[in-house]
């Protein structure tokens, strides 16, 4: 009965503009259904005892080859000590990560936005996103010529003023708050680049009918800035939850050198999986473990839609 | 001109096409998937061109080969890409996994059929020891096949110095000539190292490399000479890594050794180096860092089936019988024929070397740069000529020494033993994860030993060490009843 009243919509007909745009998302949409649709079907993987048939290639191999063997790939996630490790430190980084992933960003926007020099704002705007641009593996480098033991730069600070060289990549606690470090270093600059676009996007006759009510900086962040931001904070929120039981591996991997003084503070479900993975090629396990992050971060993804949508309803993601 | 540009790429597309099948004649290709560290060599299709010309010649093969590191090996074969012959040992493409993957073909009833040439060149001790469950699978390449370990020192320094260099040393009597060193350069450490453990380790016999289970050589004779034990609670390698945490506290060992690779450091500087050798390896490590180098030996040699295990070639299993025969062939070719193996080994004479024609070829600059791959890998490593140096007498007969040191080798008491890691697959997977985690540390000296191994012991404990060794220990006594 709704339907009848709504105002009559334009015929579906596929237009120029839509064979444009249909040929601009091509190369996208074939990459993701080649390389994430397709293989998709390997997830069976983590439930086979995968045994290589030589001469009969892969899908032979998997398919017939590879015994089924139900939920025993997923055990070794969660036997001994390393299960318990890798889970606290997934999690409670992702969690860090998280809260001053919205928070550093947000401010560091909201402040540059304040800046009387523009010159001077794009200055700091463009090197705070120059890490982004950076490999892990180029970072190991420079953190190695702070930290080196020998050779380090803040070894021979310490050395000159009659202090003893400190082993670094021996001392886990220290990289609990340097890993922090390292990746709002390098992932703030993009997030801030998110919001300083809505922020620019505000009408200024908000702030202008603001500052004519009387209305200080603070009030206006406070009441205007912020919640113009709010959809895109908790879109962004939601997205990184999705990913809470991942871990950028080339921060806990390449930057700490894989030391194995740290690996307490450093074994992330990742990690483990890589060092499974390389040393024994065991697909199977870690298959399991992809999948089970995937199935994790879904029901994590849903459910801080969910809460989103609880405290506003228009700021959900779907 | 758009028009022409685009019938010039027309012409170049269907002229390609038509090339490939031009190209190839109606001989064989073979595929052989060789090991490598991280920089294959770059010549490698001039060097194949070369081997060609050979095989063509008397097998009508040709053959394609392929460099790869552990990791592609590895995967390329979990992938199910099938080539003909891979290089195989047990820290490269694993031999014993592979065997009872089934990716190997059974050899042994071909062998002295099809290459009596080849069988030949091997004691049938050396055959028996590479089998697994009685079958082999793979030729041991003709090598130091019984490990050896040496020290490597500056022979220039430590004469200068006056300190003698025995022919063998015990590994705990290093001390003073690492506190020579330190006096002479005390900004460099006599006793670089990375996390590696570059032979430390080579007292110990391995039964599964990444569960560290095995029993020392030392045991052979002993009531504990088939008694599965942990690397990280034998006696013998406890002793050494103390004497290496007390070196790294004296300052001889580099402070950041557990967390740098082997490719980190510079090899040409002339601290005390370690690696797995044989009388005559002087020359080669001499070559490659380029000041003379003088070797003392700290342990072996010692028969057993992971020694000869240690550098072998197989063959997939997935060949039909008449490939397989040519493939076997042309392996005896490659363990037989001195002028194919050099090329294999040293490129092209001319360019990647010259045949000083005393038994010696030196390499040229060239050789050094483009073309250098392994050499112990790639079948009989004692057939091809000795490289020579510039720092030290080379002896072109210096294997004939090296086999006859064998007469007197203890010999391991696991007797040929391989070990299937499947039933205890899971286990065995977080043992790699916790040795990785502690044995940089430990064998660099950088921790304590005896609390790093306690803890390493503890921690493997809970994530099932006892059932794995449980598991070997049974498999090897049902061995050895069945000998």
């Amino acid at each position: 009965m709704a339907t009848a009243k709504q105002p009559p919509t334009r015929k579906k007909r596929f237009l120029l503009d839509d064979l444009e745009l249909t040929i601009l998302s091509l190369p996208t949409a074939i990459w993701y259904i080649a390389f994430c649709y397709i293989p998709m079907f390997g997830v069976v993987m983590a439930f086979k005892n995968y045994r290589v048939k030589m001469g009969q290639g892969f899908l032979y191999s998997l398919f017939v080859n590879s015994d089924w063997v139900g939920f025993k790939n997923f055990q070794f996630l969660f036997r001994g000590q390393d299960a318990y490790l890798m889970f606290r430190n997934t999690l409670g980084y992702n969690l860090v990560f998280i809260v001053l992933g919205v928070l550093l960003p947000v401010a560091l926007a909201i402040l540059i936005s304040q800046m009387y020099s523009q010159r001077l704002a794009k200055a700091c705007q463009t090197s705070m996103f120059l890490p982004h641009f950076l490999s892990w593996v180029v970072v190991s480098y420079f953190v190695f010529a702070f930290l080196s033991m020998d050779k380090g730069l803040i070894n021979q600070i310490i050395r000159s003023f009659g202090g003893k060289s400190v082993n670094f990549y021996q001392e886990s606690g220290l990289w609990v708050f340097l890993l922090i470090f390292l990746n709002v270093w390098k992932s703030m600059g993009y997030g801030m680049v998110v919001y300083l676009a809505r922020i620019s996007g505000i009408d200024t006759e908000l702030y202008e009918a603001a500052l004519i009510d009387g209305a200080s900086k603070w009030q206006q962040v406070k009441y205007i800035t912020l919640p113009m931001l709010r959809p895109i904070m908790s879109i962004m929120f939601i997205l990184s939850v999705g990913n809470i039981f991942r871990s950028d591996f080339g921060l806990f991997y390449q930057a700490t050198r894989n030391a194995g003084a740290l690996s307490d503070v450093t074994m992330t479900i990742d990690v483990y999986v890589f060092k499974l993975l390389i040393e024994r090629s065991n697909v199977n396990y870690s298959s399991a473990a992809g999948l089970l992050q995937s199935a994790l971060g879904l029901v994590t993804i849903l459910g801080a839609n969910l809460l989103v949508k609880k405290i506003d309803p228009d700021a959900g993601l779907f | 001109m758009k028009k022409l540009v685009s019938l010039l790429l027309a012409v170049l597309m269907v002229s390609v096409l038509l090339a490939v099948p031009a190209g190839a004649e109606n001989y064989v290709r073979l595929t052989w998937v060789q090991g490598t560290g991280a920089d294959a060599p770059t010549d490698v299709a001039m060097v194949n061109e070369a081997l060609n010309v050979i095989s063509r010649e008397r097998l009508g093969v040709e053959v394609d080969i392929i460099y790869m590191t552990g990791d592609q090996v590895n995967t390329s074969v979990l992938a199910g890409e099938v080539y003909d012959m891979y290089f195989t040992c047990d820290w490269h493409n694993d031999f014993n996994t592979r065997v009872f993957e089934g990716v190997f073909a059974d050899i042994t009833d071909l062998l002295p059929v099809v290459t009596p040439a080849l069988y030949a060149t091997l004691d049938q001790e050396v055959w028996d020891l590479a089998k697994v469950n009685g079958r082999n699978y793979a030729i041991p390449v003709k090598k130091d096949f019984y490990p050896e370990v040496f020290l490597m020192f500056d022979q220039e320094l430590y004469a200068r110095l006056g300190m003698e260099i025995p022919d063998e040393m015990n590994f705990l009597d290093l001390e003073p000539y690492l506190e020579a060193y330190k006096a002479e350069y005390p900004d460099l450490y006599p006793f670089m190292r990375s996390g590696s453990a570059g032979g430390l380790d080579g007292i110990f016999n391995y039964i599964n490399r990444d569960a560290s289970i095995g029993f020392p050589y030392s045991a052979a004779g002993t009531e504990n000479a088939t008694t599965i034990i942990s690397l990280f609670e034998d006696e013998e390698m406890l002793a050494r890594f103390r004497a290496m945490h007390d070196w790294y506290n004296k300052g001889y060992i580099n402070p950041d050794a557990a967390i740098l690779d082997d490719s980190s450091i510079d090899l040409k500087v002339n601290f005390i180096k370690t690696g797995q050798g044989f009388f005559g390896a002087d020359a080669i490590w001499s070559a490659r860092d380029q000041y003379a180098i003088q070797i003392s030996k700290i342990s072996g040699p010692y028969k057993s089936g992971s020694g000869v295990r240690g550098s072998m070639n197989a063959f997939n299993v997935a060949l039909d019988p008449e490939r397989l025969e040519l493939a076997m062939k042309y392996q005896e070719l490659v363990n037989t024929d001195l002028e194919y193996r050099n090329i294999l080994r040293y490129g092209i004479e001319g360019v990647h070397f010259i045949d000083n024609g005393d038994g010696t070829v030196t390499r040229t600059d060239e050789g050094r740069n483009n073309y250098a791959p392994w050499a112990f890998s790639q079948g009989s490593y004692s057939l091809s000529s000795n490289e020579a140096s510039p720092f030290i007498q080379v002896d072109p007969n210096s294997w004939d020494k090296v086999f006859a040191g064998y007469e007197h080798a203890i010999l391991a008491a696991d007797m040929g033993f391989a070990f299937d890691p499947t039933p205890v697959e899971m286990e065995i997977a977080q043992l790699t994860v916790i040795r990785e985690k502690w044995m940089a540390q430990i064998v660099t000296g950088t921790i304590d030993p005896d609390e790093g191994c306690a803890a390493a012991i503890a921690e493997m404990e809970a994530a099932g060490l006892r059932d794995v060794i449980a598991e070997a220990q049974a498999q090897l006594d049902a061995h050895l009843a069945s000998l």
